[in-house]
């Protein structure tokens, strides 16, 4: 649980502090930047590009929204920006057979095919798919995270579940 | 009941009214379009949630904290130079080399005149400038406790 003493010391330059925060939020920021580049070296680069944001914000966090969104909204921001910059979209998504290749559980089928699923959408709507449905977050959090309305939001993932599926079938 | 997709992703979603639920799954089940497209949609979403999260790369957090420390490093330099600048101003006003009441208007004028000769007019308004954008910072820097 990070605290409001937590926030204050690491936008003071505690390193303990900034450490906590790191560990707290890395996971989510890998998962969701891995998923929607498809791509470990830019997802990589997002990680460690949206926790210098955060630390060098930090200090400018009014405690309007939690730390979360804020930390979600620097996610998609980030995440979506690094792949327009990079502009490697095809090799971003041809890139799922290295991801094969380092994972080694048993679920590898279906690793691959989620990687495939996913590589049928664009960068906007992979996003919000791997916030839903990968990391459970709900409607309204993925609304404040990409600074999108509800409506708007339930409407592309059900279309991009629908793309999804037509995928699928096509396998 | 009408075949409904955004319903039955509200379903699956767990978004809907108990009461509309039991009609929804009702019309699942009898119908074989909408009971395939319910099943398609429950295979993506579970494939999707079984992909699980794979852990960050090592090193990262290094990575971001070596960006940050030039930033903090920075303000640092900058603090020592806005305290060794009230050190001067402070040293140079008890001594009166500098006398705003013009007690040592001589020296004042031949340190100025030397400035001057050296460097130029420009430099010394400059540095007048500096001087009172540093007792500025000075001040700042005392009333939040910084200094």
């Amino acid at each position: 649980m990070i605290t409001k003493s937590d926030i204050k010391k690491a936008a003071s330059g505690d390193e303990a502090a900034m450490e906590k925060i790191y560990q707290y939020y890395s996971a989510f920021v890998w998962n969701v930047a891995l998923k929607t580049c498809l791509n470990r070296d830019v997802a990589a680069d997002a990680l460690q590009e949206v926790f210098i944001k955060v630390f060098k914000k930090l200090g400018s966090f009014r405690f309007y929204s939690s730390l979360k969104t804020w930390i979600y909204r620097i996610t998609v921001n980030t995440t979506l920006n690094l792949i327009k910059k990079e502009k490697r979209r095809e090799g971003l998504e041809l890139d799922c057979t290295r991801l094969k290749a380092r994972s080694g559980e048993p679920d590898l089928e279906s690793k691959q095919t989620a990687q495939e699923l996913l590589g049928t959408l664009d960068p906007e709507d992979r996003i919000l798919i791997v916030m839903r449905e990968m990391e459970g977050m709900s409607y309204k959090e993925i609304a404040a995270s990409s600074k999108m309305t509800l409506s708007s939001v339930k409407t592309r993932i059900y279309r991009a579940r629908e793309k999804m599926r037509t995928a699928y079938d096509k396998r | 009941m009408k075949c409904d997709r955004n319903l039955i992703n509200k379903f699956l979603d767990g978004e809907i009214s108990s009461n509309r639920k039991s009609r929804v799954k009702e019309h699942i089940e009898n119908c074989a379009q909408c009971c395939r497209y319910y099943n398609e949609i429950a295979k993506i979403t579970s494939v999707l949630r079984d992909a699980g999260k794979p852990n960050p790369p090592a090193g990262v957090f290094l990575r971001v904290k070596r960006n940050i420390t030039p930033h903090k490093a920075f303000l640092l330099r900058a603090r020592f130079a806005l305290t060794a600048g009230a050190v001067l101003t402070l040293f140079l006003a008890v001594t009166g080399v500098f006398s705003p009441n013009g007690a040592n208007a001589e020296l004042d004028y031949y340190i100025e005149s030397q400035l001057d000769a050296l460097f130029g007019e420009g430099l010394r308004s400059e540095l007048t400038v500096y001087e009172q954008n540093w007792q500025t910072q000075i001040e700042i820097l005392l009333e939040e406790g910084e200094l």
